[in-house]
């Protein structure tokens, strides 16, 4: 009796303490992409842009409702052009396997991957979903939602009412992308200006290269079943986080006339390459400035194209 | 809220049994059902000479906060419930004008034959708490229950087995990352004069994925050198043992903490840290005099919900100072609040009454305490490393408290204690001033007599002077109460900053901290209104500290059981 209850202890402590070794969170351990970063105070304060908005889209091509999510952010950004920019998040998840895999349903096989793990650890970062279409406005956590990633259903709403503030804290006064074919090197050239003091706040840049009109198939409902659309064109997939996935920090006291310049030069792997296959005409390079931790929200986004 | 939902219906129903019951000739066991209410209204007059300017001074100018705790028992099941009620207040975050109410505490548990099992809310703790202890202070503001499932095992009166899995409440809410945790605690007598009380626990908390990414977030955001992977689960292990022989206990305790992230204040960022604490308490009691010391090492114990909690939110772990818990205002001032990122602490206590028939008859007690608190590093009493007459040279000794006080009882009608109490404490550290703010050095003189009128009316006066040059200076303190049993009470007191310090030399102004009080007991029932100028500082209770800023205004209190 009395091993039989040492036995029981010592499985009870066993079941309630053992595990699998853990899976740490995403840290980056690798040195910077940026070549030049300096940051200094101008005398000549611009005036402040107009606010732009950015919706984080994390769709997949074996997802059957996330062409209506494509459809919003069209019609969004027919109705405010130039004030709403987008990324198309395909993440690497085993949860979401089924919606963001290659298709691979003989006759309709997907030509190319887009899933990335920058766009899970932006999923997770988010609040983490169990389904498709989500996605973030602006990063923004409105009053009643418990995470940053919110239906698509919801996006034209809160994307109305973030697009009311019309004057940005910050102005993202140069942005350029190269791409030098001999090197498969891609030059990144950025210039921020705070026109704003923002006192009590952190803020961090994120920038990413994205890939536009990649023609490829992808699933959609229609009027209840499911069509296969093999010519359907994918616009702002995320290929590569440059800097950290949860930004980097701009590390200087914002206030008016405050300047960040940086340069990022990313060479991409021989894998990444291989995986791609990106037609460089097609890249782009998104930059936003955002907060931290709990208060994540975008304070300004712009993107430029390589062949606009 | 579904929860919520069940323990009314619950309370219903079993009071719909209870009446039901009522036309039945038998006599029926209908339950057990007592509670107690509490309340405290406070009216904020403001004074900017004192620094009482929080928000409530400028608008809501009036706080109320108020608890009724119930508690019915029937048929071998325990129902406890509590209403919370805050209105503008500023005890959960004093810069703040908090207003909610609701269900603050709920639970259900049952006894089956050795078997106890709760769902809900509850407070409970493993060891001294350093590894978890869960409890409520309301005058600090705070409420750590869990809210969860608890299952206490007692095979036999010497053994217990406690397990639980729950999440710590926070205001209103509960708090995403979960707990669990389990303690066994036995009894072994050797003999007639040797027992021992042997006790072990492990707890384990998992950080939930919004947290994590906040987390790894902050980290990302460091020096290269500086990152390292955060744990989303942090294991904590405890083991104890009292032991008793004749007049002789000593209680001993290990914990240690596996590797997770923590929060450094001073470096401003996180860094992966394990952490251990020891303790032990040595007492010895016989007729006349009682003596009690305790040691307790702390090395990088901060044990939270999460590392990017601060202050006092989402503490597991219970640190109390290793220091002289005392009562009277002015020695009150300074607390040592114990590091959890590291120190060494020592106290000694002694507590003497002598035997002759002189003494005896007037009832002499002397009291002495001793306590030094240092950095981690160095913990050397020999004085040799430390030259522990002055303190302002060492800048790892944190704390250090003499004290003493002697009461005598002259004769039936009047009593007396005199004291007195040497400081050095480091303010910088402790209240997180800025570089150069110095030690503060400081002595206390105290004394409280107290004087019968008649058998049921009494004076009783206290006085304390704190002479310093540091902080804010000098001040005298001195009370006057005069008490009618057993209903009235009525005191009149005032503190007045007489000479200047270190932080107010530029600006320095006689400021008088006067209060009125009265109070009126019926009963279980006990009600009290005072207008009151309180200067700001830490308060502590136990373990847990907090700077409360400057009061200035009209407080209410009731208080009653049921």
């Amino acid at each position: 009796m009395k091993s039989l209850k040492i036995f029981f202890s010592i499985s009870t402590l066993l079941v309630l303490f053992s595990a699998c070794q853990e899976t740490p969170p995403l840290i980056n351990y690798k040195p910077s992409n940026s070549v030049l970063d300096t940051t200094f105070i101008t005398t000549s304060i611009p005036a402040a842009e107009t606010k732009n908005i950015l919706i984080e889209d994390f769709t997949g091509v074996g997802c059957v409702n996330c062409p209506r999510a494509h459809e919003t952010l069209k019609a969004l950004k027919s109705s405010y052009s130039g004030r709403v920019f987008s990324i198309a998040n395909h993440p690497l998840n085993a949860t979401l396997k089924t919606l963001v895999e290659p298709i691979f349903k003989p006759p309709f096989v997907s030509k190319r991957d887009f899933r990335t793990k920058d766009a899970d650890d932006l999923l997770t970062y988010l609040g983490s979903s169990n389904s498709l279409p989500t996605g973030s406005i602006n990063r923004k956590l409105f009053n009643g939602e418990t995470k940053w990633l919110v239906s698509d259903l919801s996006w034209s709403g809160y994307a109305n009412t973030e697009l009311a503030q019309t004057s940005s804290a910050v102005n993202i006064d140069t942005l350029s992308i190269k791409y030098d074919a001999s090197s498969n090197e891609l030059t990144i050239d950025l210039r921020l200006v705070f026109t704003q003091s923002m006192p009590d706040s952190q803020y961090l840049l994120t920038v990413a290269i994205l890939e536009n009109k990649i023609i490829d198939i992808q699933e959609k409902n229609e009027n209840g079943s499911t069509i296969y659309i093999e010519d359907y064109q994918h616009d702002n997939v995320l290929r590569k986080v440059i800097t950290g996935v949860y930004g980097d920090l701009l590390k200087a006291k914002y206030e008016p006339g405050r300047v960040f310049r940086k340069r990022f030069i990313y060479k991409p792997t021989s894998d990444e390459l291989k995986n791609w296959n990106w037609n460089t005409d097609n890249l782009a390079v998104i930059a936003f400035v955002h907060g931290n931790a709990t208060k994540k929200d975008v304070i300004q986004v712009k993107a430029t194209y390589i062949k606009p | 809220m579904r929860s919520k939902h069940l323990l009314t219906c619950l309370l219903i129903s079993s009071s719909v049994f209870v009446f039901a019951q009522n036309d039945e000739p038998k006599k029926e066991d209908k339950g057990e059902l007592s509670g107690n209410f509490q309340t405290a209204s406070q009216f904020y007059v403001k004074d900017d000479k004192i620094g009482a300017t929080t928000t409530q001074y400028k608008s809501e100018l009036s706080s109320t906060d108020a608890w009724l705790f119930l508690n019915y028992k029937y048929s071998g099941y325990n129902f406890n419930v509590r209403y919370d009620l805050f209105n503008n207040s500023p005890l959960l975050n004093p810069q703040e004008a908090y207003t909610a109410s609701g269900l603050g505490f709920w639970n259900i548990s049952k006894n089956i034959n050795k078997l106890n099992v709760t769902i809900g809310s509850f407070y409970d703790q493993f060891g001294t708490g350093t590894i978890f202890r869960s409890f409520e202070d309301r005058n600090l503001g705070i409420d750590y229950a869990i809210q969860g499932a608890r299952v206490i095992w007692t095979p036999n009166n010497d053994t217990k087995i406690m397990a639980f899995t729950g999440r710590q409440k926070y205001r209103f809410d509960i708090r995403p990352e979960v707990l669990k945790g389990i303690n066994a605690e036995r009894h072994f007598q050797a003999n007639e004069s040797l027992g021992f009380d042997v006790g072990a626990s492990a707890v384990n908390r998992t950080i939930d994925q919004t947290t994590m990414s906040n987390i790894a977030a902050a980290i990302n955001n460091y020096d290269l050198k500086n990152r390292f992977d955060p744990t989303y689960n942090v294991y904590a292990f405890n083991a104890y043992n009292t032991l008793s022989y004749k007049r002789i206990s000593l209680y001993t305790e290990y914990c240690y903490k596996t590797p997770e992230a923590v929060l450094n204040s001073q470096l401003d960022r996180m860094q992966l840290l394990s952490g251990r604490v020891y303790y032990a308490s040595l007492s010895y009691s016989t007729k006349g005099i009682g003596i009690n010391t305790q040691f307790k090492k702390i090395e990088s114990f901060s044990f939270r919900t999460s590392p990017l909690e601060i202050q006092n939110l989402g503490l597991i772990t219970y640190l109390p100072s290793i220091t002289r818990q005392n009562t009277y205002r002015l020695l009150a001032r300074y607390n040592a609040v114990a590091q959890e990122l590291g120190e060494n602490a020592a106290q000694l206590e002694v507590s003497y009454k002598p035997q002759t028939a002189y003494f005896k008859k007037h009832m002499t007690t002397v009291n002495v305490n001793i306590s030094v608190v240092t950095g981690p590093q160095s913990f050397n009493f020999d004085g040799n490393a430390l030259n522990l007459a002055d303190f302002k040279a060492d800048t790892s000794r944190y704390f250090r408290e003499y004290y003493i006080d002697v009461s005598h009882k002259f004769n039936k009608k009047f009593k007396m204690l005199l004291g007195y109490q040497n400081i050095n404490y480091n303010q910088r550290l402790f209240e997180n001033k800025a570089q150069g703010t110095p030690y503060v050095l400081a002595q206390c003189f105290f004394g409280e007599a107290t004087y019968k009128l008649t058998p049921t009316k009494s004076i009783r006066m206290e006085a304390q002077y704190l002479d310093t040059k540091q902080d804010f200076g000098s001040f005298v303190n001195a009370l006057i109460e005069f008490n009618v049993a057993p209903h009235y009470s009525f005191s009149v007191g005032d503190m007045l900053n007489i000479s200047k310090g270190y932080l107010n030399a530029a600006n320095f102004e006689q400021v008088h901290y006067w209060n009125v009080f009265g109070a009126y007991t019926f009963g279980p029932t006990r009600f009290t209104a005072g207008y009151i100028k309180q200067v700001e500082g830490v308060n502590c209770t136990g373990g847990v500290c907090r700077v409360e800023p400057a009061f200035s205004g009209a407080r209410v209190t009731l208080t009653t059981n049921f």
